[in-house]
């Protein structure tokens, strides 16, 4: 075969990746476009020609690693039942995948009624999600001022402001929950702007409704 | 920085008297904006610029955000009221939780310590941002203002207290909506703990 129609065959190829508009599809025309061309570099004189071979495999191997992210990217993400039940609960602002990062950032944690998850008068060092079961807000007096429930942040207000909490929060039953540490989690969303907005909404959605409650 | 603002203090009096005009060719005064509620003031360079469409297509999504979290929203620039209009028109902005202002005295820019250099336009940061912009989609209008003005942003609380400011040094710099919803939600918070509401 003459050595040209790999040249033919490979321009054809990087006339339609300039055609599509998906990154992916871009960069796997140009991937067999460059790899058209390396029989070309091969057989078109007496010895291979190896500064052309060695620069379309660099861009191969390029492409072929930008690929792969891509597909992992992309790939269908499957939560396992609970998560699924807590996205739907409170992070549906998140996508699904900003959702998983989110909680593979926490841990998931019970505790026993009556058990303090927050004690009052200092800066949370924690920030959590109900699952499953009560909290009740409990201010120094004693007075039960406020019960939260499955979908309803804890610690928050501390986390967000700085500021020290004035109540205590303590498992009203037997609980289950997500805890992110709050350096951990202020870490995290510095490093995820998408997340920290999409979390900055839920966050405020579900403090204007407590505020308007709260007295 | 010279002439930047100080953080917890009250905003200086030349910027709480610098006249602004509303869209019916009215001059308020600055502090009229965060009078009955704390403002987001964003300034905008000139209404046709690229950085300003960045700027402001950032921010719409989160308009409720921040009236929710009691802030009241004004964007303000420097060309004449016709071009303010024409502004409001092309970003839709008629029926959204904001006010628009303009000066074209540049005073409030200059009291609110904001840069104005061409450098900040043409320089090679400016440049870098300006096409890094076009290729997001945004565009370059005609030009309706001060061409060397910066932008900023400013949040003060009904007091008249700065609680965030943000000065740019060139066209594409903008205030991190992030920062402003962050800020807005830390200001709600600290009103509900003034009430008394429980805080945890």
């Amino acid at each position: 075969m003459e050595p040209t129609y790999f040249v033919h065959g490979a321009n054809v190829l990087y006339l339609l990746s300039y055609l599509v508009r998906d990154i992916l599809w871009l960069r796997l025309l140009c991937v067999t476009a460059a790899s058209t061309m390396l029989p070309y570099f091969f057989l078109r004189g007496d010895r291979p020609d190896w500064v052309p071979i060695s620069w379309s495999t660099l861009s191969i191997v390029i492409n072929l690693v930008q690929i792969a992210l891509l597909f992992l990217e992309r790939r269908p993400v499957r939560l396992p039942a609970d998560e699924q039940r807590l996205y739907q609960l409170t992070f549906r602002s998140l996508t699904p995948r900003e959702f998983q990062r989110l909680v593979g950032a926490g841990t998931w944690r019970t505790a026993n009624a009556g058990e303090r998850l927050i004690a009052h008068g200092a800066v949370t060092d924690k920030v959590l999600v109900i699952f499953e079961g009560e909290a009740a807000v409990v201010l120094p007096d004693g007075k039960d001022v406020a019960h939260l429930t499955a979908g309803s942040f804890v610690g928050e207000m501390s986390f967000l402001s700085g500021e020290p909490t004035s109540a205590n929060v303590d498992a009203a039953s037997a609980l289950r929950y997500v805890a992110w540490d709050a350096e951990t989690l202020r870490r995290f969303l510095e490093k995820h702007a998408t997340i920290r907005s999409a979390l900055q909404l839920t966050l405020g959605t579900d403090l204007a409704a407590k505020l308007r409650t709260a007295r | 920085m010279s002439g930047a603002l100080a953080l917890g203090a009250a905003v200086p009096a030349a910027l709480a008297e610098a006249p602004v005009v509303d869209l019916d060719g009215q001059a308020v005064a600055m502090a009229t904006l965060w009078r009955e509620r704390a403002a987001l003031c964003v300034f905008l360079r000139h209404f046709g610029c690229i950085g300003c469409d960045q700027q402001v297509s950032e921010l719409l999504p989160r308009l409720h955000e921040l009236d929710e979290h009691g802030l009241a929203v004004a964007f303000i620039g420097s060309g004449d009221v016709q071009s303010m209009r024409a502004f409001r028109e092309d970003f839709g902005l008629a029926d959204k939780p904001l006010s628009l202002y303009t000066d074209e005295t540049l005073a409030s820019y200059r009291a609110a310590g904001l840069a104005r250099s061409m450098w900040g336009v043409l320089g090679p940061r400016a440049l870098g941002q300006t096409l890094a912009a076009a290729g997001r989609g945004y565009r370059q209008r005609s030009r309706a203002g001060d061409g060397s003005q910066q932008g900023g942003a400013l949040i003060v609380d009904a007091d008249g207290v700065l609680r965030f400011y943000f000065r740019s040094r060139s066209l594409g710099d903008r205030a991190d909506p992030n920062e402003l919803v962050q800020t807005a939600l830390k200001m709600s918070l600290g009103r509900a703990r003034a009430r008394g509401a429980y805080f945890v």
